[in-house]
């Protein structure tokens, strides 16, 4: 007989244990995993503070009378925000499909089980721990027990609506021009509001008050909500098959290719071909695209700017300048040697083939924070100390925070099959990737605060740009360091690339 | 058992597979043999559903392939390595199959046990994972699985590829006796001409991905027919 995701769904969990806790790379995902649980578990305090404490602050301190009135009028907000944070951080469900196929494993139940399973985010409970107290607290006695909750069940089920649409959107591919509309439609309504043209949230306020007053609509968004879910499973049964990939691609060129290294030797040989590795993987090639937004990054420091009119060098400047200029950089050593897993052994078996592969990749990350750096400089609108800090921070990303960062990145490296992208292999950008690049954050400020303390902030920048000088100046020494290290663990590493086919 | 009608295959306009009408009956030990890119691979991942045709149908056990997945019960294949979980040992991974082929512990092992002779002491009670394995011993694992619930078909992607000579001849024998005693069906490509002309009874022919000659009877005549065209 064939079995059903659900019979399967034990069996599943016992293999995503077995494969995890077995991973070559345990020490590494459980230190990140626990950083990312607790940092987890520290938002969800902080929400469930909020959401307990809403209707106190609403009516006491931001004195508005009417909450449910109000908070109908920010609802929409609320969904797009949502809407932002979990595209962002919401991974794709990952599973290969490979290894079921053929098995007597029902196709439609594995997709069961994985949209299913994509419900266990914490972002499934932010809704409910933002508005349920505030539910018992203003909606129940103003609008009674019964249609108190069918409000509360229609923001759920809403943010549901939101959750498969973000992984209908993890499967296609749009062209930037779209992204860039799509993004547009996003901003409009937050614009409108600051603009005091019209208010959005009066236009959706009877839509999400709908149920206070009939209450059969949370009906109606339920039906919605499984409507959707079964399209959503539809669709990924009908793409479940092991040439989707094939066949939604296009077909490779293999055009001349400049060789723009060619002037650093054999380091130079291995950063164009790692160049072509970029630009020829859909994965590499997503976190190129990802890096513009985060050249825009910057913008949430630097807007208070615009009003205070004062050129003060906040302390976390330095921050956003080297989140701005070594976001690539950050982004794609955070997976340094598994880019290339599987041709590891050609480095191995070269005369300094490992000493080349890291002179290689500090070229494609260097050349990376100067094009960062070179395409930041219009925020010199902020002000002209805005590039003082993005000098200082790009120093530093060139001349110590790559060499950090490639250290870290050489602890128990995970292998990666960089040709699987689509279909259920999509790893996004997980949070654990930012908490793995902590150090290069926190380090440049041991320079900085004392110097900015005694002195001022400008001092400071002065200082991490001399540390990323003196790092500069010592580039050969302390990449020595990383192919060392690299050395000492090459076998490892190799052997847990080549078992990993 | 299988019947193909009017598959065809087509990647970006090129047409890799193209076979007009193709029966294969039970208890029939099919050969596919071909140079590299014939499309021995996507005509089994067809048949096993593994990939969607661009039009015609593979029917087996009387049913199309993509509308229904109950043949997946009476079918046991091994094509590549994706199809192992790597961080299983090949006991583990045993295990789970017969969970999920619902087979019970007591057959599963008289199974495993006529495998004795070619894993020969290297796959089972060993603490080692599928990823640790040499090539050939995954490739033993893998074939392993696929007969593990025994089925009524059994789909084998060059099996002799990768296994010593003693390896090859024992699982020749496993073949040849399972096909003999259970009219086990056997789907197997292989470019090792010799091992395919000595356990199958007919051989199918690919070039290009449309079947240039399909042969049966004597073992000779269809060595000799095989040895003229490869031989170019």
């Amino acid at each position: 007989m064939l079995k059903s995701g659900l019979r399967m769904a034990p069996q599943f969990i016992r293999l995503w244990a077995l494969e995890l806790s077995r991973s070559f790379s345990l020490g590494r995902s459980m230190l990140s995993g626990l950083l990312v649980l607790l940092l987890v578990l520290l938002l969800l305090t902080y929400l469930v503070a909020i959401g307990v404490f809403l209707s106190p602050i609403l009516v006491n301190v931001l004195e508005i009378n009417n909450v449910p009135s109000f908070l109908n009028q920010v609802l929409i907000f609320y969904f797009l925000i949502e809407f932002a944070v979990r595209f962002a951080f919401q991974k794709k469900p990952q599973f290969n499909l490979s290894l079921f196929l053929h098995l007597p494993v029902s196709r439609k139940g594995i997709i069961h089980f994985l949209l299913v399973r994509s419900l266990l985010t914490p972002f499934t409970l932010v809704p409910l721990i933002l508005f349920l107290p505030v539910t018992i607290m203003e909606m129940s006695p103003a609008f009674g027990t019964l249609a108190a909750t069918g409000w509360l069940v229609t923001i759920l089920l809403i943010s549901n609506l939101v959750h498969w649409f973000v992984l209908v959107l993890r499967n296609v591919t749009v062209p930037l021009p779209v992204a860039f509309l799509a993004l547009m439609i996003w901003a409009s309504p937050f614009v409108t509001l600051y603009l005091g043209i019209f208010s959005p949230g009066a236009w959706f306020a009877p839509f999400f008050s709908l149920p206070l007053h009939f209450p059969a609509s949370p009906l109606l968004a339920a039906i919605i909500c499984i409507i959707s879910y079964i399209s959503l499973h539809r669709f990924n049964v009908r793409r479940a098959y092991l040439d989707e990939e094939k066949i939604t691609t296009k077909k490779e060129s293999s055009s001349a290719f400049p060789n723009l290294f060619y002037a650093f030797g054999n380091a130079g040989r291995v950063a164009d071909t790692e160049l072509k590795l970029i630009l020829r993987h859909k994965k590499s090639r997503s976190y190129l695209y990802f890096s513009l937004f985060g050249l825009l990054y910057g913008l949430i420091f630097y807007m208070p700017e615009l009003d205070s009119n004062s050129v003060n060098i906040s302390h976390t400047y330095l921050f956003a300048g080297i989140f701005v200029t070594g976001f690539f950089m950050i982004q794609y050593a955070q997976f340094f040697l598994s880019w290339n897993t599987s041709f590891f052994d050609h480095f191995m078996v070269q005369k300094n083939g490992l000493s080349d592969l890291i002179g290689g990749k500090m070229l494609i990350l260097g050349a990376s924070g100067v094009i960062s750096y070179l395409l930041a400089l219009p925020y010199v609108y902020f002000g002209w100390h805005i590039l003082a800090v993005h000098t200082a921070a790009v120093l530093y990303n060139l001349g110590i925070g790559i060499h950090i960062i490639s250290l870290m990145a050489l602890w128990q490296p995970k292998p990666m099959d960089i040709n699987k992208s689509a279909m259920f292999n999509y790893e996004g950008v997980g949070v654990a990737q930012f908490i793995m690049a902590v150090p290069i954050f926190i380090v440049p400020y041991f320079v900085y605060m004392p110097f900015a303390l005694i002195f001022n902030a400008s001092a400071g920048l002065a200082a991490v740009g001399l540390f990323g000088i003196l790092g500069l100046l010592f580039h050969k020494q302390l990449s020595g360091v990383t192919v060392r290290m690299l050395s000492k663990s090459r076998h490892k590493i190799s052997h847990t690339f080549r078992s990993s086919s | 058992m299988i019947s193909i009608q009017n598959l065809v295959k087509r990647y970006y306009g090129e047409t890799v597979l193209n076979i007009p009408a193709l029966e294969i009956s039970k208890g029939e030990c099919f050969g596919l043999v071909g140079n590299n890119g014939a499309g021995k691979t996507t005509l089994f991942r067809l048949i096993l559903d593994l990939i969607r045709s661009t039009s015609g149908t593979v029917t087996l056990f009387g049913r199309a392939v993509h509308q229904t997945e109950d043949w997946k019960t009476q079918v046991g294949s091994y094509l590549d390595e994706h199809m192992l979980l790597p961080f299983l040992t090949p006991d583990e991974y045993f295990d789970m199959l017969r969970e999920v082929y619902q087979v019970s512990p007591k057959a599963a092992e008289d199974r495993l046990r006529q495998f004795d002779p070619l894993f020969n002491d290297e796959i089972r009670f060993k603490k080692k994972y599928i990823r640790s394995l040499s090539k050939g011993n995954r490739k033993k694992t893998g074939i392993a699985a696929a007969f593990l619930s025994e089925p009524d078909l059994i789909i084998l992607d060059e099996p002799f590829e990768n296994l010593d000579p003693t390896s090859q001849n024992r699982l020749k024998k496993l073949i040849t006796t399972e096909n003999k005693n259970q009219e086990t069906t056997f789907l197997i490509s292989s470019h090792d001409l010799v091992h395919v002309t000595d356990i199958c009874s007919r051989i199918v022919l690919l070039e290009k991905g449309t079947v240039v000659q399909d042969l049966s009877g004597k073992k000779e005549e269809m060595a000799t027919q095989l040895n003229q065209y490869f031989d170019r």
